[in-house]
């Protein structure tokens, strides 16, 4: 059961992804019908921990194998999902590929299943250079990713 | 509306925690309610941010008007409730408040605050008391002497 609550009006959503980093590249995911990128990972399932959920969504949607590393940024994040307002903790942890067998550069594909439904998604290594030209969640990533040596960042992100 | 959902036996709580520390004491409370003591606090609701749901937990518990210093601990925690025996995943913000400029230091070391129709009982524990008091958290018994500097995860499974 995917920790993801609604009331009439409202959405509670709680969530873990992944920072990717391999050669100067982040990995990123971005729905084939959409147009901005996010960090790959999913709805934590009730019961399961942050590190677990994530290692199984990374086997799930890409196929591959991770280590789950530090918890670097925790992200109270608040937007317009559907019709209601969406309020949703977001935790993203650094982790490291396992496998070998995905390409390390340009563009390949999977698949996302949100409440029973499945999106087409699209994963892309994204030069950290080139972030600040592309639309991509969360809004401060850039400056998120300057703190990575740092500890772990708190942020607030309204829309 | 609360940031808490139970599902069959099963109970996920999103919520904050109020560290309220002074020479070695930490600011505990506990009410009919529950045989324990425990931290001011209590569940984010939605549209709130945890820090706004921090501080106003404070002023409805302890009608003061107080500051974030900064937070400390993100706790996943999954444990079976001791009063409803529920499964619980549990995501807590734990914050040390500063209440420099509030009255609280003033009025002593036991006093009760009453919301609503409750009574809170509150208490100063020195570090060293809370060891062998029923008291929750059970992980700031030792983490307490230990106080992260920057804000840090934490699992806990039971």
């Amino acid at each position: 059961m995917d920790i993801i609550f609604k009331t009439e009006e409202f959405v509670f959503s709680y969530r873990v992804a992944g920072i990717c980093i391999q050669n100067g590249k982040v990995m990123l995911q971005k729905p084939s019908n959409d147009t901005g990128f996010a960090f790959p990972g999913g709805h934590v399932t009730l019961g399961e921990t942050n590190e677990q959920t994530l290692i199984r969504e990374f086997q799930e949607e890409i196929g591959i194998d991770v280590a789950v590393g530090d918890l670097k940024w925790v992200g109270e994040l608040f937007f317009p999902w559907e019709n209601k307002r969406c309020q949703q903790i977001c935790l993203y942890y650094l982790v490291e590929l396992q496998s070998e067998h995905i390409p390390l550069d340009g563009m390949f594909l999977g698949k996302e299943q949100i409440e029973g439904r499945n999106f087409d998604l699209e994963f892309h290594w994204i030069s950290l250079t080139e972030l600040k030209n592309i639309e991509v969640y969360p809004t401060n990533v850039i400056e998120l990713v300057d703190k990575l040596q740092q500890g772990v960042q708190h942020f607030v992100y309204h829309e | 509306m609360d940031i808490s959902f139970k599902l069959e036996n099963n109970k996920f709580n999103y919520r904050v925690c109020a560290m309220i520390i002074h020479n070695h004491k930490i600011l505990a409370m506990h009410d009919d309610r529950s045989p324990y003591y425990y931290l001011p606090g209590g569940r984010v609701r939605m549209t709130e941010t945890a820090e706004d749901a921090v501080l106003r937990e404070v002023q409805e518990e302890l009608h003061i008007t107080a500051k974030i210093e900064r937070p400390v601990w993100l706790n996943q925690a999954f444990f079976t409730e001791d009063v409803d025996h529920l499964k619980y995943h549990e995501l807590c913000i734990y914050f040390l408040i500063d209440v420099s400029g509030t009255d609280l230091l003033e009025r002593g070391t036991a006093f009760t605050v009453i919301e609503g129709y409750r009574t809170h009982t509150f208490e100063w524990l020195d570090f060293d008391r809370i060891q062998d008091e029923y008291f929750y958290p059970i992980f700031l018994k030792k983490e307490i002497y230990h106080i992260p500097n920057e804000f840090t995860l934490r699992t806990e499974i039971e």
